[in-house]
């Protein structure tokens, strides 16, 4: 059996030894080894999906990962003796395996390029992604690369830091290629729209959150950013329905000018309906006239609204031009209220922190 | 008769006078020449026993330049030495180095050296040559005690009379003597260097040395053994150098620093007589010329290249220095062992018998992976051992790439070797290889092995590289080790993070350091070269962290030509001033939230900056933001929107009403008639205010010393408008302008509108215009900076990639319009529109445009929505 064993091994031996005279020659020109802009083309691929599941986690990208996938490996083999390039595909490629959940994938990918490039930017981010990388604020600084400050205003979009965010983001595009801009052009400015948001408690911003605000949201929203209700409420939190109770026993649904109608408790509101009740707010907080807007107008000669769309004889027109005047609420174009217009949780929450 | 008598009494008391004079100036002349000549030499006070000497001829020419020098500015932004930053920027900035007389006075001989006193503390000794000048100094004795200087006390001892200066932390000793005025931060060595005549300790040969004037500004002069004993801690390859250097050998270094280059020469003597060191071979070949220079290609970017001797005696000189810390023969010998197993022959026969004495490290454009190279010095015997080592198992010679043409061998394990190792993730580097003339190359990336081989090839050498023809140019080409860098790619071993040497060589990206053996003497010469001469826009020290993300993003200058200080809010009640000179933060909290603006004319007690609460608290505080004057007082007001400055006060808008607050505490009410509120703050100029009462119905009130000049005819705005009215004077006019939120720009001649006013800009605005000298800008909500003249000709133009500006920003500066759209990114235009060098920038809001570096031009000093504020370098 020992014998057998050896025999075995130098036969082994021998054939292996056979096998390297069948090795062929392999030429590559110098061109085919240099990138000519395809790792730029499938970084930019990447950004646009990755853009993408970020803002729609549930958008199935799968079938564009593996694309890329492939077209990285097809190139690959051409790179294998640069190992920057293929330090940088391989972070590409282990970039595309996270953004379809393929975590053994995308680590096995960052095992491979690290030991070709272990400072590859792209690796670094990848890292950072995978919890391999803890300290990435301390790199980014360190190396001042706007890739990093990419990954970093995602952290800070995904932690709700908002306005760090967008101050990420900006300073990342100066710098970078356009494509990054056009593909995270949406969660930056979404990061804008909510950069004011950052300080609120996780009630509110659950509230401020809501897509479409209701008249109970919007006391509700008030209830909880400001003091303006205590007088009603005794400062003690009350449910929606009791909170819409108690304001609306208040006069502050109804029309300054004509007290007809009060706004009910679970439309969603428009401009026409905060401005209502935004107006009757400031003007029980700071004491004033809730019709001065409609007696000054009426008293002139040619009695005519400045709003084309808000008529001096509409029951809201006291708190539209109140609102507008007072900078609580403002015009899209200077001219028009557009009170038929939703207004979002966020629009609100901003209006009613203007009320001091 | 009588009148014959007065006139000869008045000619002979004039002529009195006049040889009074004369003889004055006579007495005068001669105590300044009798000064100029009666000298002392600066040797005579020097004790022998310092580490460095310094001499400049020039104490002006010497230093005025390193005052502009951003590796100065650099090191003088971080600790410790940022407690001179206030010092040097004050200096800096000073109109008075263009003073004739101030540079002829500072344009002295100094002498300075180190001592290292008993507890091993580095103390100081300095010497200033008055000159001429020391007929005034030789009264020092006299002048000094009758001025008033504070922390400055006459001393006298037993031996010696002397003044002390005290300092933070330090007191300084100084003495007048003769010419000389003679200074330390220690009395023992003062009265040391003062009560002995130290000339005679100098040989002949050290007086050359310590007195011969050099071309290079500043000469140092230092005990070469005590210097490079200091250096060389650590490192056991340069203490044991260190041995061999001469006791109390003085050796000049020169040294050059420009804002384009930095170069350093010292000669270290040495004396191998008598010593067991195994360096001593070593340190007796002279320097020759390292051949692999000539074939070194321009895709070279980096090289260290040793000369020193062949591998073996490379190895006898380095094992007994390595073997203290390392049983480095105890791994030979099992290398050995190996060797002849596996290859049959030594590792002596392998390694030594074909290698020359050069070898070096290489590297190359666009990889990160190095080359190797070894000189060949039989070529046969290299080729007998290659082929000995690949007729082993356990190697074989790949030779299947071609590569470009270029068929690139490979020492490489057997596949079936390889797969096994690889199978226990064990992966061995693959070296690739090829011979070119006298030399052998080694690289794991065989696209650098061709990348040379083309190089060579086609004639691009690195002798033609303009970089490296720069930093050579003064360079002997013999050397024994030498190094070439780019500290973009690679940092050399001196270069130690941290120090200060270092942190002025980042400025220097380039470089070339040699080391060289003659006439028993190590000489050290470095040139290195400031590669990227283009502005670097990030200023030194910045950018600053902030403690909170909210702010207004409004960056308050100190009025004034010279700005001290930037201020700004955080939180809406934290107020911080950035004090320029010494980078030093300072912050004032106010009990409640609060607007803060920068008072336009100095105010009492230093005040430059106003503060008011939203409950009616009014400051007025210094730059260091303490209070002054009787401030705080406490209106019954609350204030309607931002505050405003004129002259030397505060404006404060309040629902109708304005109230304008002094700097001694006085307090003017004015009473606004129209039909709105004040919701902006209001503009100032000279003495004009303009304010907007927020309406529909809208109204300009505009005020001139304190009385409304329009009461009874307001400016009317049809339709509402953001923002405040903008102010322009063209001789005796003034222009007001407003742009309301649908787009129609109202322009007022004094009081009356301007014909074909307003004009549509067809556009919506979220903000109002701003005044430069001669234009009107305003920022319309898509992004267009619109430019308006005076005639309502209207030119604009896009601000790049901004999609919308609703909360916009627009500050106009010394003619210049900085403009904030809806993100992290600030533009500069010129008063054409045209978008300023330097710009964009990161940052948000209204910047600061102050000289931050005192290098007399101004920055731009932005706070940014990530926390941070940023200094740029713009001009």
């Amino acid at each position: 059996m020992k014998n057998f064993i050896k025999i075995s091994f130098y036969l082994c031996l021998i054939f292996f030894a056979s096998c390297m005279t069948l090795q062929k020659d392999i030429s590559f020109s110098e061109d085919v080894l240099k990138d000519n802009g395809f790792s730029l083309e499938i970084t930019e691929k990447i950004v646009l999906l990755d853009a993408q599941v970020f803002e729609d986690a549930s958008k199935n990208i799968l079938a564009s990962v593996q694309k890329i996938i492939l077209q990285i490996d097809s190139k690959l083999p051409n790179y294998e003796l640069d190992k920057d390039i293929s330090a940088r595909l391989l972070a590409l490629k282990g970039k595309s395996f996270f953004l379809i959940g393929d975590m053994e994938n995308a680590r096995r990918m960052y095992n491979q390029a690290a030991k070709k490039n272990a400072d590859d930017v792209e690796l670094i981010a990848l890292a950072s992604r995978l919890g391999i990388e803890k300290n990435l604020s301390k790199k980014e600084a360190l190396l001042n690369e706007p890739i990093l400050s990419i990954e970093l205003a995602r952290n800070a979009y995904k932690n709700e830091e908002y306005q760090e965010a967008v101050g990420l983001f900006d300073r990342a595009f100066l710098s970078l290629p356009k494509f990054y801009k056009e593909s995270y052009l949406k969660v930056r400015n979404n990061a804008w729209a909510l950069k004011d948001t950052n300080v609120l408690n996780a009630q509110l911003k659950s509230l401020v959150s809501k897509k479409n605000m209701t008249t109970s949201t919007m006391l509700q929203i008030t209830q909880f950013s400001t003091q303006h209700l205590n007088i009603y409420t005794g400062g003690k939190a009350q449910d929606e329905h009791k909170l819409y109770t108690t304001v609306k026993k208040q006069g502050l649904l109804e029309s300054a000018t004509y007290q007809t109608t009060s706004l009910e408790e679970n439309v969603i509101v428009t401009r026409l309906g905060a401005a209502r009740f935004l107006w009757n707010l400031f003007c029980k907080v700071t004491r004033v006239d809730s019709v001065k807007y409609s007696k000054r107008y009426k008293n002139r000669e040619r009695a005519k609204s400045p709003l084309k769309d808000v008529p001096i004889t509409h029951e809201d027109f006291d708190a539209v031009i109140g609102v507008v005047e007072n900078e609580i609420m403002s015009l899209k174009d200077g001219v028009h209220f557009e009170g038929e217009k939703y207004v979002t949780s966020e629009e609100f929450y901003n209006s009613v922190q203007k009320i001091k | 008769m009588g009148q014959k008598i007065k006139k000869a009494k008045s000619f002979s008391f004039g002529k009195f006078l006049l040889g009074l004079i004369l003889a004055l100036i006579l007495i005068i002349c001669g105590w300044v020449l009798f000064s100029s000549f009666h000298k002392k030499s600066s040797l005579e006070v020097f004790p022998n026993s310092f580490s460095i000497f310094l001499h400049t001829d020039s104490f002006w020419e010497s230093v005025s330049p390193l005052l502009e020098l951003k590796a100065t500015e650099h090191l003088l932004s971080e600790k410790p030495l940022s407690n001179y930053r206030a010092l040097f920027m004050t200096i800096k900035s000073s109109s008075l180095r263009e003073n004739f007389f101030i540079k002829k006075s500072l344009s002295r001989k100094i002498d300075a050296a180190l001592f290292v006193n008993e507890k091993g503390e580095d103390d100081f000794l300095f010497c200033v040559d008055m000159g001429f000048l020391s007929s005034v100094t030789r009264f020092a004795h006299l002048i000094v005690p009758r001025l008033e200087i504070e922390n400055l006390f006459t001393r006298e001892d037993a031996n010696l009379s002397y003044f002390e200066y005290k300092m933070d932390g330090t007191t300084l000793y100084a003495k007048n003597v003769s010419n000389l005025i003679v200074a330390s931060n220690s009395l023992n060595l003062l009265q040391k260097a003062l009560l002995e005549n130290h000339s005679a300790n100098y040989s002949k040969k050290e007086k050359e040395i310590l007195t011969q004037t050099g071309k290079d500004p500043i000469k140092i002069v230092a005990d070469t053994k005590r210097l490079a004993t200091q250096f060389s801690k650590g490192n056991e390859t340069a203490e044991e150098l260190c041995t061999l250097l001469k006791d109390n050998e003085l050796s000049v270094i020169s040294f050059g620093i420009t804002e384009n280059d930095i170069t350093m020469k010292a000669d270290f003597p040495f004396s191998t007589e008598s010593s067991s060191s195994s360096l001593v071979p070593l340190l007796e070949k002279k320097s020759n010329l390292p051949a692999i220079l000539t074939h070194l290609g321009d895709v070279v970017q980096y090289y260290t290249l040793l000369n020193a001797g062949t591998l073996e005696e490379l190895k006898d000189a380095m094992f007994p220095i390595v073997q203290k810390k390392t049983d480095v023969r105890s791994l030979w010998s099992k290398a050995q062992t190996l060797c002849k197993t596996l290859f049959s022959e030594s590792i002596e026969n392998i390694l030594f018998s074909w290698t020359g004495t050069e070898c070096a490290v290489l590297g190359i454009e666009d990889s990160k992976d190095p080359v190797f190279v070894l000189q060949i010095t039989d070529e046969e015997k290299r080729k007998e051992m290659f082929d000995a080592i690949f007729s082993s198992f356990a190697l074989e010679n790949n030779t299947n790439l071609i590569l470009g043409g270029v068929r690139i061998p490979c020492l490489d394990l057997p596949p079936i070797l390889r797969s096994l190792l690889s199978a226990f993730g064990v992966n061995l580097p693959r070296p690739y290889y090829f011979v070119q003339g006298k030399y052998i190359y080694f690289s794991e990336s065989p696209q650098n092995l061709v990348s040379i081989y083309n190089a060579y090839h086609s004639k691009n050498m690195l002798s033609k590289v303009e970089s490296w023809k720069t930093v050579s140019a003064d360079q002997k080409a013999s050397s024994t080790a030498s190094m070439y860098y780019n500290l973009e790619r690679s940092i050399p071993f001196f270069i130690k993070k941290g120090s200060a040497f270092s942190n002025v060589l980042e400025f220097y990206k380039i470089g070339r350091c040699d080391f060289r053996i003659n006439d028993s003497a190590l000489s050290l010469q470095l040139h290195a070269i400031a590669t990227d001469t283009a502005f670097q826009k990030l200023i030194s020290g910045f950018p600053i962290a902030l403690s909170s993300s909210r702010s207004d993003y409004i960056i308050h200058e100190e009025e004034g030509k010279n700005a001290q200080a930037v201020f700004w809010i955080e939180n809406k009640r934290n107020i911080k001033s950035l004090l320029l000179d010494s980078m030093e933060l300072k912050e004032f909290n106010l009990p409640e939230n609060g607007y803060i603006i920068s008072a336009k004319e100095k105010c009492n007690g230093e005040g430059v900056l106003w503060a008011v609460t939203e409950n009616g608290g009014v400051y007025l505080l210094n730059n260091k933001l303490e209070e002054v004057g009787n401030f705080p007082i406490v209106l019954a007001i609350k204030p309607s929107a931002q505050i405003s400055s004129i002259k030397k006060s505060c404006v404060i808008p309040s629902s109708s009403l304005l109230t304008i607050v002094s700097d001694t505490g006085s307090v003017e009410e004015i009473k606004l008639k129209g039909n709105g509120e004040v919701k902006s703050s209001a503009t100032t100029l000279d003495d004009v205010i303009a304010v907007y009462e927020k309406s529909f119905l809208g109204e300009i009130y505009l005020l001139k010393n304190g009385a409304v000049i329009n009461e009874d005819s307001p400016l009317e705005i049809d339709g509402i408008g953001f923002g405040s009215p903008a102010l322009l004077k063209v001789k005796n006019d003034l222009y007001t302008s407003f742009v309301t939120q649908s787009g129609s720009f109202y322009l007022f001649k004094n009081t009356e509108l301007v014909s074909n006013f307003p004009i549509e800009l067809d556009n919506i605005f979220y903000g109002n215009a701003r005044a430069s000298q001669n234009y009107f800008f305003a920022l319309s909500e898509d992004a267009v900076l619109y430019r308006i003249d005076l005639n309502g000709d209207v030119l604009k133009v896009k601000i790049p990639d901004a999609t919308s500006a609703r909360s916009p920003f627009i500050s106009v500066k010394n003619n210049a319009v900085y403009v904030c759209a809806d993100s992290n990114t600030v533009y500069a235009f010129s008063e054409n529109l045209e978008l300023l060098r330097g710009f964009p920038v990161a940052g948000h809001g209204e910047p600061g445009i102050v000289d931050v570096n005192g290098d007399k031009k101004n920055d731009c000093l932005v706070l940014s929505l990530d926390k941070k504020l940023y200094a740029w370098n713009v001009q």
